[in-house]
């Protein structure tokens, strides 16, 4: 009976500890950020452009990374919502079985596991075809008579690639809100005569909108994050590049590169061109902080919700 | 007319058969009460009517079910089914109120089906509210979310929202299994109303139930229709041995397991 209760008492330690290190590590994380990051953050450095390369002194501010993560973040989100939606719904009412819808599983698990470095390369060899010229800018010979083909990184190219980094995670969110729609809904609008699609669209995905909209916020917060994707479908400029000044000049800016908070953080940093440790650690603080905001509004929302019910 | 016929109906899931050799002819303007313990597939019954069924994977119905002499299952294409099920309201053990308003709960299903103005809807609305005895209750927030009323009030909000559709037959599957005896006298009350126009078929675990709304009740017994009759009759004079038993709250679970019908 002693040995057992040792033992129970080691795991109970060891879990502990396991738990204390998760804890630390993440308060060291946020505690280094804010310490090294602090200092630098004014609304100048909100405020002002990049330099045209970290490598000169300060890299500048962060005006258009900021602008550019949140450009990036709406294009590809606004592409995926529909396309997740729609599988989602598939998998959850029209095909829940059998072996297509173990294929379609089965594909979604496959490209949730491909990385995002791969997808974007395959990205840029897709968007380098001359027909999808009109996504970025066209690269012309030496008389720029003829498109040879397309340059292949712009906000555009970049969104739509980031869409697809993030379907498998949106769809898996969304199908799980979608299955937890109580049973009685469901037979309650079938029963009042209801085709399937207007019980998908007038019950189930009001009912399930919580989880929904959980889904859009994982996948925002995921096209935020990535860098792997913006390094190499949006280019490596820093600046906007697109006709100037690039905010009367949408329609070019979102066909030409930019840089997004990841990258500016990358170029900043001894990793890239920059040694402005100072300046990726502020670039990374502000980041974070939106990163936080965005899911405090979802558990907001998330509250409200509940309170509802 | 809004009869309902069985003939020789046999249900089942898979391989696993529910139901076999049903017949049964429920009488217009009648509440029929469909008892028997738990299991014995008198809910799969109810449920074959409107063909709700059609939506569990491996559901095999053999036999006909005839409504107004209409056989149910000979429809083939998914527009006649959907027609078919504007015609039966049905109300499910637990309520199953939208996630909206009382008021968009009411009108929501008549908006969709008969495409009319959204003011006769409402005004239907309110005279389904007031003929289920829910109109005092909620008149002053007809637009507050539906899912805050009680149980007893969300049921009857149901039953109103099936009167919605011009449906004179009703199935109902426990519908006061959940509630407080005074939400089911308040029930029961609307069923004596509701019959005089329309045809209630209710399954029920609450034997007295069966005994106080009732007109006819049927037994069923491991997927087997044991007898049928006038309330009162079998009630007081029951034929079957199990039956007397089950009537009588004398059955119970551990000798059922041990019973069998051949």
């Amino acid at each position: 009976m002693k040995h057992r209760r040792i033992n129970s008492m080691l795991g109970e330690a060891y879990s502990w500890i396991a738990v204390a290190v998760m804890v630390a590590v993440c308060l060291l994380i946020l505690l280094t950020v804010i310490i090294a990051g602090k200092d630098q953050i004014s609304w100048r450095f909100l405020t002002t452009i990049p330099s045209a390369s970290a490598a000169d002194m300060g890299s500048g501010g962060i005006s258009t990374p900021l602008i550019g993560t949140v450009l990036l973040t709406l294009i590809g989100i606004i592409i995926a919502i529909p396309l997740s939606l729609a599988t989602s719904v598939y998998t959850s009412f029209y095909r829940t079985s059998g072996a297509a819808a173990r294929g379609i599983g089965l594909a979604i698990d496959i490209l949730s596991g491909v990385p995002t470095i791969v997808i974007a390369l395959f990205a840029l060899a897709i968007f380098t075809n001359p027909q999808l010229v009109f996504l970025s800018t066209p690269v012309q010979n030496g008389g720029g008579a003829i498109i040879e083909r397309a340059y292949g990184r712009s906000f555009l190219v970049a969104g739509i690639t980031m869409a697809i980094m993030i379907l498998p995670a949106v769809v898996k969110s969304m199908t799980e809100a979608l299955r937890a729609v109580p049973r009685s809904y469901i037979d309650g609008a079938m029963a009042l005569g209801a085709d399937k699609w207007r019980m998908v669209t007038k019950i189930a995905v009001p009912a399930a909108s919580r989880g929904i909209v959980t889904g859009i916020v994982l996948g925002m917060g995921r096209i935020m994050g990535d860098t792997a994707i913006v390094w190499l479908a949006l280019g490596g400029t820093l600046r906007m590049t697109g006709q100037q000044p690039w905010y009367f000049n949408m329609a070019d800016t979102l066909r030409n590169t930019g840089s997004t908070l990841t990258s500016y953080i990358y170029y900043a940093s001894p990793a890239g061109e920059g040694q402005n440790n100072d300046v990726a650690f502020a670039a990374s603080l502000v980041l974070i902080v939106i990163i936080l905001i965005l899911n405090a509004i979802t558990a907001l929302l998330g509250g409200l919700g509940s309170s509802r019910r | 007319m809004n009869t309902v016929e069985f003939q020789n109906v046999g249900a089942q899931y898979g391989d696993k058969a529910v139901l076999s050799g049903i017949e049964l002819e429920i009488p217009a303007n009648s509440i029929y009460a469909l008892i028997g313990p738990s299991g014995c597939g008198k809910t799969t019954l109810l449920r074959s009517v409107n063909r709700l069924n059609d939506l569990i994977r491996g559901f095999i119905l053999t036999g006909s079910i005839m409504v107004d002499g209409k056989s149910v299952y000979s429809l083939k294409d998914k527009e006649s089914v959907r027609i078919l099920r504007r015609g039966i309201g049905m109300i499910f053990q637990k309520p199953n109120p939208l996630p909206t308003s009382i008021m968009k709960n009411m009108t929501i299903p008549y908006l969709e089906h008969v495409r009319s103005s959204a003011k006769e809807a409402r005004e239907l609305a309110l005279e389904r509210l007031k003929l289920v005895g829910l109109y005092n209750e909620i008149k002053d927030r007809l637009d507050a979310p539906a899912i805050r009323l009680s149980g007893g009030q969300q049921q009857r909000l149901c039953i109103a929202r099936s009167l919605m559709l011009p449906s004179n037959l009703l199935l109902m599957d426990e519908p006061c299994s959940a509630l407080d005896p005074i939400s089911t006298y308040k029930i029961e009350e609307i069923l004596f109303e509701l019959k005089k126009e329309r045809t209630i078929i209710m399954v029920t675990h609450n034997i007295e139930q069966a005994r106080r709304v009732s007109d006819y009740t049927a037994f069923f017994y491991n997927g087997v229709l044991v007898e049928s009759g006038a309330t009162h009759n079998m009630f007081a004079h029951p034929q079957h041995d199990y039956t007397q038993k089950y009537v009588s709250g004398r059955m119970i679970e551990s000798v059922l397991q041990e019973v069998h019908i051949s």
